[in-house]
Formats: structure tokens, sequence, C-alpha cells
């Protein structure tokens, strides 16, 4: 008895002993430490922060939604039940918006992936020139997020590595760093962009990927806006030396899927037909919604008086931008300028898959026009620059849109800024133009009256209130809860 | 039970042995109330005398007693003694009646079972037999009001839907609340089976047929628990199912049938009121230029009533057929069942096919080997409910705020896609129950083997293999005549879920008494477990045309998502636990296990939870005895450790997720990024529990009282805790604080009338607090921003504060004319919502939000009385909870006042210069109405008269007729009336289901009905 009674306990003894091996059981995933390796490690990484790109909260919908319903442009739809657009229409903006969290969100997540890669990526074992490549893609992407951070909110916290595995206090409550300082990291960021990516390129599945080209282009924007005229010329100017850019001859040959990442667009998110998750909502958002027609017509937001009554006669944009009949439906004028009618029926807007242009080689032009205003007046470059987008918008029609010519320095100005606005209408460009400039107060209350109230205060948004909840060390922008 | 058993076949052997042979014979037959069967074994005594028999094996009795007998007493294991006058009587026929508080009854406690009278935990008894006439899908519902301490909550009236049992309170904000489910020693975590076909959560517990369980254990406290180690902190289900039992064959025939029907009705507006509110709303919005849309509203009518379309009164069947049986070496039990209840919400129900069987064979005296299999297969139509639109448009929701003025088919015959002059997004409810088709299927196999062998006397070695497959399809198509499939070409989503879980274990007892004095009863174990899982979704898009539904998924031509998944985790573990019993006064269990778990960092892996109780049987001591005050005295002490390992697989792990970018519009460039931040220092949450606890028995065990005081305080909380998105990731999981729930449960039994008119009362009530000791100084804002409800924070996790603070505004009324100039400070105009400006800055914003109210109820009862009366039997079945709040979020858009949904009857009494009211704003298109507020925020108590049965056996004489055995017949009545002040639907309702930090939220959740079943029980 007593020899299969201690028999017993060894068998449980052996048993038990060869199961704890069963507890080491590794994820049926890669994952974070035992991942980037190889080349395609570093292609998967860069390629995971891209994808930020056409989130909702990105190009898909947020960033440039609140500069349409923000601006002078136009009014978020009054019946549309969504307190958070209507915040952006009345100037009424609380801290809790859920868009401004939502921008915010994903802007950090889109930082994070590219600190991973310009983290990890050096340590690979890979091409050179491709790792300069990536590099160089990350830089852009980071500068790109931050770029939109720091215009909407100021000051921002500045994270140039990802967090540890044991995530410390310091990596979670962040403060503020002084706009100069992001704005510098973001000059930084762009300067080593050109450096390491390409002119261009040549397989059709790598277009999309940020150029020598976005990276300039991006920069003298970044320039523009802290009013660096002279150094945004010339970056300017780089842009167009690079000889890769022109524009269409028709305007609405930007929005057609058959020539995107064509000639003139600088650089592009890039959207998918047919993808749910990678469809673009530009187009449903502007459609009117028409029962058996537009089904999928949102409708946020609709063309004000204002906007309308700006353009020129005889402007080819216009026509290209809105609509107010389909058919023997008729309605309200919309925006529907992204909507590619070769490659989509009305049924299959809710699937567009049109890319977002982020920056147009129109805008190149006329941001070197405004930079040579700026610097030292109207110069011939200058009225060159801005007759060419000009002179592309009479589309064939001589009679329509004069060259212009002898403008005082201010005129000039108003003229590029109108320009930019008849030029770049739902493009996410124009809320930025206002503050940029110092017209945001005059022209949203010239186009909204009573129902608009902005105040200087309003050249920033709130900071998202999760945020503030999460981190003691952030504070508020002056004037918002 | 067991000990009974083996009385009854002893008893067998003596049957009809006559002792003595009198003046007068009487005769009769005895058989158990509780399903009419004949009680073969009970004992017969003359009063007064020695004389006495038993009864036959077919519940016959006949006994010769002296003139002078006046009263005859009937006993028997297990069930309460009788006792009869004779009078001049030669037959008398006695129904005996189930003693559940029997001190000698076994209680099953996991790796082992004690006498009632030896335990040292709290543990409470259920008896299957004893809820028989309640229809219900899973074992889970029929706990709800029964057991103290156990607070069941049905989370979705949907057929099937997710029901939540939390066993003294929530320990946990995030790793689960509920218990540790132990079927016939298959140890699962309770499910909640994720939708993703638009449905409410599904009962995992509902593929589970409650027909074939027997009894259930609760094990509560500390002593009881830590024998289950990581897994016990949430308590223990024991679930023991039916076996067959030594004697004749026994056949059973069960049935029932009924009907189902809404119990309550939430008043909206016909088409004229609605299309007035319209246009007050945009006119009030912008008087100069508006145009109505609805010029003359009263030419509309009453226009469509959304809600009695999509309501129906719905049929609910049950049959049940079962053979059991066995000899002295030999015992089996095979049944088969079927199941079928439709849904009161057209197109949606449950059915369940069911079969099991079980076989027990002594080999000989040292070996004994034996194996349950049981196979259940469920179909599920479900209907989309809890959500607000979109893809899945719930249809509560739509049925309340869908256009009444639209006709539920346009002129063409086509059923209305929606109203393009609101929010377009609303889907008309009555195309989603018609023609969207969500169906999901469920196959389980739950089965087990075991060998017993007995090397010396008292010492048996245990070995068992258990598994639980299960398998899974959802299946659904949205065809595009519903709006949301409209603008996709039908969509169609195919999801597989596999599940399987192997466990070992073997186990080594010793039991032995020393003498009268000392009594030893102790198990040593290892057992290993083994879970994996893998899941399957695909969503297809852009069908050529609706004909083939989801069959035809080949054709179609976009796949926007599919996901799978695949995990696996591995617990081992070693466990002791002794009884010791000094002088059958003095009880001590100390108890330990050591669990390891794969689901940790390699720097917690294994934790060790040990438990220790005391108990002292007062009884048992001389001047309680003679006191003669009570007939039953127990005082028990327990302290231990249990854990909670419920967190996902790899949790620990910076998992890396893909993602798919398409450049130039070609084909997807595939990219990989860190999902999650992950955590090295992962570990369990172990709960620290006192218990002490008394058994009371009066008047002979008349009157029977349990009581118990807890205090647990779990540390080491699992919490994603949100973080800033600076770090580039919303959330972080970490052991980050503590938590205490404490309370006291009284547990009341009597037998208030015990002669031939017999009525039993069981009475329970238990009161639990909850409290967060420690959050390392965070406060976690409960978010919930849906597709369309954006109220933002609405719930706060907070140090010193109860899980289920609802968080928000403190509303005041609504601004009056009178009060413009205030108004117009905070934006607003009069006829606007008014709140309390806390920090009196004149804004209303983030910072005048405070703690509002509580999810949690104060208490919770059940109360039950059975009256009997020859061979009728009445039970009424009363319970509810108090003091709890619901957050009523329907009301947010039905009480907007924008006129883009429609709006509750309220809304007539809408604030208008001529009408001030002070609680119903003006009508205004731009009312700002989505700010978390008290005004949202309803009492959540009710009284439920649950279950009133009444149910008659068929007399003794008439069977032998017929050829039975017995057969009772019932009627039973469900939720037949419930007292509550909350407006929605029905006060048991949560739209996050099992969530612990997002109690008491009602947005269009499936209501539960109300229903009435007849049935049959006949034994062959």
């Amino acid at each position: 008895m007593k020899k299969t009674f201690i028999f017993t306990v060894i068998l449980i003894m052996l048993f038990s002993w060869s199961c704890t091996k069963q507890l080491e059981l590794e994820p049926h995933k890669i994952y974070y430490d035992n991942f980037y390796q190889s080349e395609q490690d570093a292609v998967s990484a860069i390629n995971a922060t891209y994808s930020l790109l056409t989130y909702v909260n990105q190009y898909n919908s947020y960033l440039w939604l609140i500069q349409d319903v923000g601006s002078d442009d136009c009014n978020a739809r009054e019946s549309l039940n969504d307190p958070n657009i209507h915040q952006f229409n009345d100037y009424n903006l609380q801290s809790t918006n859920t868009y401004l969290q939502g921008i915010w969100q994903g802007s950090y997540l889109g930082i994070s992936r590219a600190n991973i890669v310009l983290q990890k990526v050096p340590d690979i074992k890979m091409d050179s020139t491709k790792k300069a490549q990536i590099l160089g893609e990350a830089r852009f992407l980071r500068g790109l997020f931050y770029f939109n951070l720091v215009r909407l909110f100021g000051d921002v916290p500045l994270v140039l590595t990802p967090i540890s595995s044991d995530l410390t206090d310091e990596e979670v409550y962040l403060k503020r760093t002084d706009k100069s300082l992001v704005y510098d990291q973001i000059i930084e960021d762009f300067t080593l962009a050109a450096q390491g990516c390409p002119k261009a390129y040549y397989q059709s599945t790598e277009k999309g990927r940020a150029t020598k080209g976005a990276a300039l282009g991006m920069l003298a924007k970044t320039q523009l806006t802290l009013k660096q005229w002279d150094q945004a010329a010339s970056t300017c100017n780089q842009v167009m030396d690079l000889g890769v850019y022109d524009l269409w001859a028709d305007y609405t040959d930007n929005f057609k899927d058959a020539r995107r990442n064509g000639k003139e667009s600088v650089f592009a998110a890039q959207f998918y037909k047919g993808e749910t998750s990678q469809n673009n909502q530009i187009v449903i958002s502007g459609l009117p919604f028409v029962q058996g027609v537009f089904n999928a017509g949102v409708e946020i937001m609709l063309p004000t008086e204002d906007l309308l009554n700006s353009f020129e006669e005889g402007d080819y944009r216009k026509e290209a931008t809105f609509f107010d009949h389909y058919w023997y439906d008729t309605f309200d004028p919309h925006i529907y300028k992204h909507w590619d009618q070769d490659a989509y029926d009305a049924e299959e807007t809710a699937q567009c898959g049109s890319n977002f242009d982020v920056m147009r080689y129109s805008e190149v032009l006329l941001m070197y026009a405004e930079a040579l205003n700026e610097a030292s007046g109207p110069t011939s470059e200058a009225y060159t620059a801005i007759n060419q987008v000009r002179a592309r918008a009479r589309n064939g029609n001589p009679d329509v849109l004069p060259d212009l010519q002898g403008l005082s320095q201010d005129d000039f100005r108003t003229a590029v800024l109108h320009e930019r606005r008849m030029e770049f209408v739902n493009e996410g460009i124009r809320w930025y133009d206002l503050v940029r400039t110092g017209k945001l107060i005059e022209y949203v209350k010239r186009a909204k009256g009573d129902k608009a109230n902005p105040q200087t205060f309003n050249y920033v948004f709130p900071i998202p209130q999760r945020e503030l909840d999460n981190n003691h060390n952030l504070t508020q922008n002056p004037n918002y809860q | 039970m067991k000990k009974r058993r083996l009385f009854v076949i002893m008893a067998c052997l003596f049957a009809g042995f006559q002792l003595f042979s009198q003046q007068r014979t009487i005769t009769g037959t005895v058989t158990d109330n509780s399903d009419g069967s004949t009680l073969p074994g009970v004992a017969i005594l003359a009063k007064g005398t020695t004389n006495g028999t038993i009864t036959d094996i077919n519940g016959k009795y006949s006994l010769s007693v002296d003139e002078s007998v006046k009263v005859l007493v009937f006993s028997f294991m297990g069930m309460r003694a009788e006792e009869r006058e004779i009078g001049s009587l030669s037959m008398v026929n006695v129904r005996m009646e189930n003693d559940n508080i029997g001190l000698d009854e076994v209680v099953v406690i996991g790796y082992g079972s004690v006498k009632r009278s030896d335990l040292t935990g709290a543990v409470s008894s259920v008896n299957m037999d004893d809820l028989k006439e309640m229809p219900a899908t899973s074992f889970d519902k029929k706990l709800q009001g029964r057991v103290s301490g156990v607070q069941v909550t049905t989370l979705s009236g949907q057929p099937g839907g997710a029901t939540s049992v939390k066993i003294r309170g929530g320990n946990s904000i995030m790793a689960g609340n509920e218990p540790l489910y132990v079927i016939d020693g298959i140890l699962m975590e309770s499910q909640q089976n994720f939708s993703w076909i638009g449905g409410p959560a599904e009962n995992g517990l509902s593929s589970i047929n409650p027909n074939d369980i027997e009894s259930m254990e609760i094990l509560k406290d500390a002593s009881a628990t830590a024998i289950y180690g990581a897994r016990g902190a949430n308590g223990v289900v024991i679930i023991t199912t039916k076996k067959g039992k030594k004697g004749k064959d026994k056949i059973t025939f069960s049935a029932y049938v009924g009907m189902q029907q809404k119990a309550s009705s939430v008043d909206v507006m016909d088409a004229t009121q609605y299309a007035k509110l319209y246009d007050e709303a945009g006119y009030n919005a912008d008087p100069e230029e508006y145009t109505p849309l609805y010029p003359d509203p009263e030419s509309l009518g009453e226009g469509t009533d959304w809600q009695k379309e999509i309501f129906r009164k719905a049929p609910i069947r049950n049959y049940q057929l079962s053979f059991s049986g066995g000899n002295e070496k030999t015992t089996y039990s095979v049944s088969g069942d079927y199941f079928s209840q439709e849904g009161i919400i057209v197109g949606s129900d449950f059915t369940r096919y069911s079969f099991r069987v079980s076989l027990d064979r002594q080999v000989n005296a040292k070996l004994k080997l034996g194996t349950s299999v049981g196979y259940n297969k469920t179909i599920s139509n479900t209907v989309p409910t809890d959500t607000p639109g979109g893809f899945f448009p719930g249809v509560v929701n739509t049925a309340l705020t869908f256009n009444p003025v639209l006709p539920v088919y346009d002129a063409d015959g086509n059923f209305t896609l929606t109203d393009p002059n609101a929010d377009a997004w609303l889907d008309n409810p009555v195309a989603v129950t018609r023609i969207v088709d969500a169906v999901s299927n469920i196959n389980r196999v739950l089965g087990n083997i075991y060998l017993e062998y007995e090397f010396i006397k008292d010492l048996k070695f245990r070995t068992s293999l258990a598994g639980d497959i299960y398998h899974q399809t959802q299946d659904m198509y949205t065809p595009r005549t519903v709006y949301s499939g409209s603008f996709n070409g039908g969509q169609a989503r195919f999801a597989t879920t596999d599940l399987q879980t192997i466990l070992a274990e073997n186990t080594l007892s010793y039991n032995k008494k020393f003498g009268d004095i000392h009594q030893i009863n102790a198990v040593v174990g290892f057992t290993f477990q083994n879970n994996k899982s893998r899941s399957f979704i695909d969503i297809a898009t852009n069908f050529p045309n609706d004909v083939l539904g989801y069959y035809g998924i080949e054709n179609a031509e976009d796949f926007p998502s599919i996901y799978a998944s695949n995990a696996e985790s591995a617990i081992v573990s070693y466990l002791g636990r002794v009884n010791y019993n000094l002088k059958e006064k003095y009880l001590l269990t100390v108890t330990g296990r050591v669990d390891g778990s794969s689901r940790f960092g390699s720097n917690n892996r294994y934790a060790f939870f040990p438990s220790v109780a005391l108990a002292w049987r007062l009884i048992q001591e001389d001047f309680i005895k003679e006191s003669g005050v009570f007939s039953d005295l127990k005082l028990r002490v327990s302290y231990g450790k249990s854990g909670n390992d419920r967190i996902s697989d790899y949790a620990y792990i910076r998992t890396i997720g893909g993602t798919t970018y398409f450049f130039n519009g070609g084909s997807p460039a595939s990219g990989f990024a860190p999902q999650v931040p992950g955590n090295d220092n992962l570990k369990w949450e172990t709960t620290n529990q006192f218990d002490v606890g008394m058994d009371m028995g009066f008047l002979d065990s008349r009157i029977s009282l349990t009581t118990d005081y807890y205090y647990k305080k779990t540390v080491d909380l699992l919490y994603n805790s949100e973080i800033p998105y600076t770090t580039g990731y919303p959330v972080y999981l970490e052991n980050i604080g503590s938590m205490k729930n404490s309370g006291v449960e009284f547990s009341l039994r009597t037998a208030n009338l015990v002669n031939a008119f017999k009525w039993n009362t069981d009475f329970n009530i238990s009161f639990n607090r909850n409290q967060i000791l420690d959050l390392g100084g965070k406060t976690l804002y409960v978010n919930n921003d849906t597709y369309k409800l954006k109220i933002g924070t609405w719930s706060v996790i907070q140090e010193g504060e109860q899980m289920g603070s609802f968080y928000g505004l403190e509303a005041d009324g609504i601004w009056q004319l009178d009060q413009a100039a205030e108004a117009a400070i905070y934006g607003n105009e009069p006829g606007d919502f008014k709140y309390i400006d806390q920090n009196h800055d004149g804004v209303i914003d983030a910072n005048d939000r405070k703690i509002i109210g509580h999810a949690l109820p104060k208490f919770f009862w059940g109360l039950n009385n059975t009256f009997s009366y020859r061979n009728l039997t009445l039970d009424v079945f009363i319970q509810g909870q108090h003091g709890n709040q619901i957050l009523n979020s329907n009301r947010f858009e039905m009480e907007s006042g924008n006129g883009l949904s429609n709006a509750s009857t309220d809304m007539l009494d809408r604030w208008t210069p001529d009408n001030p009211s002070n609680e119903y704003a003006r009508a205004n298109r731009n009312a700002d109405y989505l700010k978390m507020s008290d005004r949202y925020l309803e009492d959540g108590s009710y009284v439920r008269i649950k279950l009133i049965t009444l149910s008659y056996n068929l007399p003794t004489k008439w069977m032998s007729a017929l050829k039975i055995d017995n057969a009772r017949f019932y009627v039973t009545g469900e939720n037949l009336l419930t007292f509550t002040k909350y407006t929605g639907f029905d006060p048991e309702v949560s739209r996050f289901g099992f969530d612990n930090t997002r109690m008491g939220y009602d947005y269009g959740g499936y209501p539960s009905a109300k229903s009435y079943i007849i049935g049959v029980i006949m034994n062959f």
C-alpha cells in the first residue's frame, strides 16, 4: 500500500513539473520587443504611420470639416443633430468637443508611430537609401501632425520618443511646450525630410509617399505661417525648381481618381474605393440627402451666401465646386467638387476612394506670390505666380478672370487671400488662412452675422477636456473652460 | 442528498417487514410534495410507541396499531417530519415537504463535500426542483431573489440575452464581477458573448439546459472560495447535474407552453403632435426664415405607432423527456429537451435542443468510474437593441424616436427608408425587424470522465478529465431596402467563434473518524487547465442583389473588414484543504491554493491564496441545549484570500496589430504598430475577505435564520487607466488600487402552518456597501461617445466613492421669462434648460459637474410564500431592489425639443411663454441638449411580482389507473406586475451588460416580457 501511495505522489509531481512549461505561452502574434528587425518591418512601421492620415479624425473628415464650418465658407446644416459641429459654427467652443478631441488623439497617435520609426529604424540593418527615405518620411509625417496641432491648439506637448515599457510619470504628465519650440521642431523635421525623401516615386504602388517636394512645400507653409517671408519664398522656389509639378489644364482634374497623385498633387492622403474604413467622407458630407438618389448624402456643411457670392463672374471653379440640381431633383447649392462622377455613381458616393490633397501645386504658386508680396511688394514673379492660377480658372474663356496687375501691396495681399479661398473651397485651409492673416473675426461675422461670435481667444481652440482630466500638468488656453 | 439515497436503499431492503400486529391496520401512500413522486423508505412511527414501519418501493405502507394510538409520525431524511391524527381512518396518505435546511444534507464545496452541519463557510444551496415551474432560458435567471447576497439582473429581454450575477457586490473595476461557475467539475467563466450582428450580448450559460441541473451551491466567503484560488474572488456557483438514482427505471415527461407580451409602454407623440413640435422648433430657432414643413398638422392624424409595429405577443414552449434509474453497481440518466421562445419584438427568438447522458459504475469495491456528456444546440435570431443607429440601428430606440408622420411603407410599397427632414441616420424600425436577417448558432459539448480508486480505507484517489467545446456562428445580412444597407449595396457579416477548454484534475482525499472525538476530512490535488479561443469575422458589402442574403457572400464586391484572433491560456494549480472536527462541536477548515497563470508576466506568475475558518456548534453545548430556545445554533468566522485573473490573454504584452493603407488607390500596403502599451508587472486582483456568520434554528427548525456580516477588501485592482493621448495610447492596463465591499445578509425560512394546510415562507435580504478606497489619486472618467448620442463623460470612478457614480450637471428646471437677463449670461433664452452653476463663474461647463447619483442598489430582497392544501400548491414569489438610479438616456432625444426625433408625450407640456413649464424645455431646433445632468436620472427601485405558480398533483388513486406514478399540472405567471417609478420600459436594464464601470444605462434596451404558461410534469 505504501508503495502505491508513493508512486502516486511521484506521478502527480512529474505531471505537474511538465505542465509548468505550458505557462509560457508565447503570443500568436509578433509583438513590440521582437519586431523591427528587417527592412520589411521598417516599411510596415512607416506604413502604419501613414494609415493615420485616412482616419475619420484626420483627413477623412475632421481636419477639413472644422475648417469649413469654423470659417466664413460654410454653415453646419441646422437640422444636423450634432451640437459638437455647431460649436464651430457659433463659436461656442467647449473643451469637451469631440472633433477637437479626435484630432488631438489621431495626431498624437500618428506622432507616436513616427517616433517609433525614428527610434527603431536606425538600428535595422538595411539598404541605406531606403533607410534614409523611411526616416525622412517619418520626419515628414511627424512634422505634419505637429503643424496641424500647433496651429489648432497653440502650445502643445512635444513628444519625440516612444514611451518606455514601465511608463514613467515624466512620460505621462507632460507640460505644454512653447509653440516657438514646436515650430523649430517642425522646421527641422520638414528640412530633414526634404533631405531623405526622393523627388518622386516611379513605382505606382509607392506613389503617395512623402517626397522632397512635399517636405519643402510643407516647410514653405510653415515659414509662411511664421511670417518668415524670405525663407518661404525661397523654399517655394525650390519646389518650383524641382521640375516635377505643374497645374492641370482643367481644374476638375484635381478631383479625378484617374489623375490621383498627378502632376499637381504635392501631398495627398490616400483613400481607396470600396473599403469602408478607408472611404473618404468628403463627398457625402457635402451632398444633399435625396431619397433614392443620394441616400448617403449627409449635407453636414452648406456653403454660405458670402462664399457663393465671392466668386468672380465666370469663374469656372464655382460650377466645379457647387451644384444645385441633379437630373430632376433641385436643391440649394451644395458642395460637390470632390465627387468624381466618372468613377462613382450617385449610389456609390459613400464608398468614395478619392484622394484628399493636403497640398496642391497651385498652393505653392499662391504661397510664393504671397511671400514675395509680403517681403517686397507685388513683384513680377508674384504676379506671374498668381496669374498662372487665375488663368487655369478661366477654363479657356478669355473674357473672364483678367490677369491681375498694378495692385498695391495691400490689395495684392487681399487678392491672394481671395484667390486661395476660390481655389481651395473644402480643402481644409480656410480657417488657418483667416487666423494666419488676422481676418477671422471680421470675415466670419461678415459671412454669418450675429449667429457666430468669434473672439480673439478663438485664434486657438480649447485643449480637449479628456487630456486635462488625465494630465494635471496640462493647462487650458485662455478664456476656455 | 447522497446520504438520503443510501438510506432509501437500505430502507427498501426492510420494506414490507412488519414489526407488530394489533387491533387495526392503517394503510396509505407517501409522496414527495414537490413532484408528486412516491417515496420509498419513509419511516412511520405510532407516536408514543416503538411501533413503526417503512414505506415500500412504491411508497406504500401498512401499519397495525393499538387502539390507543392517535397520531402517526412520518419521517424521512431531507424532508420535514409530518404528524397525522388518525382518528378512525384506515387510510392515511401523506405528502412530505423538502427540508432544505436539513442539517444532515450534504453540501458540495468543491473537490469534496461536507454535511451542512459541518460547514465552516458561507455556502447557500438551491434545489432546482423547487424552481422547475419557472420558465427560463438559463439557470442563472432562476437564482434571482432566491439567495441572500446574490444579485441577479436581467440585462436584456432578448430571448437568450445576458444576465448578470454578482455575489456580495462587485470587487473589480474591469476584470469582471461574475462568479466562477463549476459545472460538474468544469471551471468556466461566465460568458457574455459579444454580438457581432448588432443584437444584445448573448448569455453563454443559455447553451446549458437548466432542466438538467439538480442543484446549485453558492460559495460566498473566503473559506469556501479560496479552494478556487485565482478565480474564486467573485464567488463560486457549483452546479451538479442530474444523475441516475438506484431503484426502478423512471421516465419523466415535462412540458409547458405559454404566451408572452410586453409589460409596459412608453408614451410618445402621435403624428399631429410631432408635426407641431417639429415646426415650432424650426420657427423658434429662426423665426424670420423658417418655412413650416407640416402646414396642416391636424390632417396627419395619429400617424404610425412604431411601438405597436415592432412589438407582438409571442409563444414560449418547452418539452423534456428523461429516463433514469440504476442498480447496486450502475446508475444512468438520459434526457432530451426542446425549448423555444419567440421574442416580444418581431424578428427575435431562441431555440435550444439538448441531450444529456450520464453513467456511473462501481466496478469493484475499490474502483468506480463514470462519465457525463451533454450536447446543446441553440439558434437565436436577434434584432439590434441598445445601439443608437448606424449599421446597427437599435429598434427599441428608433421605435420611440422615429417620425410618426411617416408610414411604414412608402407609396410604392417599399419600406420607408429614413426621415430626410430629421436626423437622417435613423432607420425605419419595422424594416429592420422584418428584413434584416441576423442569426446566432451555438453548438456546445460539455463532458467529463472520472475514475476513483480507494487505495486503503479512507484514502481515495480521483482523476478526471473534462472538456468544453463551444462553436458559435453569427450571420447577418442587411439588405439595401433598409437605410443602413442602402448606401453600401447590402451588407453581410459572418462571425465564427471557437472555444475549447480542457481540464485535468487529480486529487487525493482522506476521510477518517478517530473515535468520537476527532474527525479529519482532507484533500490535496493538482489541476491543469488549458483554454483556446479562435474567432474570425468577415464583413462584405456591395452585393449584386438581396436575393441570397448572406449565403451570397461570394458575390459581394467588397470585403471592407476581416478580423481574426487566436489566443491561448493555461493555469496550473496545487490545492489542499483540511477540515478538522473536534467532538462535533468545534470545526476548523484550512484551505490553500497556488495558481500559476499564463495571463500575467513572468514577474508575477504564481500566487498563493490561503484561508482559515472556525465554527462553533453551540447547539452541542449543554447550556444552549438546556435553554430550549434553539434547535440549532452555530457561529462561524472565516478569513482568507482569493483572486481574480479575468483579463484578456497576452494583456501584459505590447502587442502589434495590423493596419492598412492604400498607396495610389492600389493594393493594400500593410503596416504594423503597437496596439496597447503593455505592462510587465501585471498581476491578479486579490480579495481579502472576513466573514462572521450565525446559523440559528428555533421551534424544532420550523424557523431557521442565517445571517452573515462580511468585509471584503480587494487590492491590486486591474484597470485600463485613461492616459493622455500624447503617450500614443488611450489607456494603460495596470494594478492601481483597492476597493471594499461590506454588508449583511439575512436568510429566513419559516414553516408558518404545518398541518393539512401548509404555509412556508422564505425571505432573504442583502445590504452591500461598495467604496473605492484607493485609485492612486486618479479619477477615471467614463465616456460614452457613441455613434449619435455624444454625451461625453457621464460616470466617474474616484476614491471615496462607490462604483457606478453618475457624474454631470445638476439641473435646475427651465429658464423662465423673468430670468431672461440671467439666462443671457449663460447664453440661454427663457425656455432653455437651466443648470446650477456650481462654481458661480457665469458659465455652465465641465467644472460644474459633480456626482449626481448611484447605480448600485442599497439593498435587494426576495420573498417566496408557498401555500399548499391537499393536492394544490400556490407559490407567490416577489423580489425587489431599492436605492439605485438609472440613466434613462432615451430621454435626451425624447425631451430635447429639437423636433428632429419623436418626443415623449411629456413634451406636450413643453415650455412656451404661455405655459411656463419648469420641467420641459421649449421647442428649439438648436437646443443644446446633450448635457449629462440629473434630469435624466430616475429612481430604479422596484418591487416585482416575479412569479405566481398554482400547481395541482393528480390524486394517487387516479395514477395507477392511468399507469403513471404521478402527474403535476401547473399554471405560472411571470413578471406579472412591477411597481416602480422608472419611466422607461423596464428597470432591469443595462446597455453595457456586465461592465461594472458603466452600470445603470438605458438606451433602447430590449424590455423583459410578462408571460403566462401552463405545464405538466409526469413520471412513469
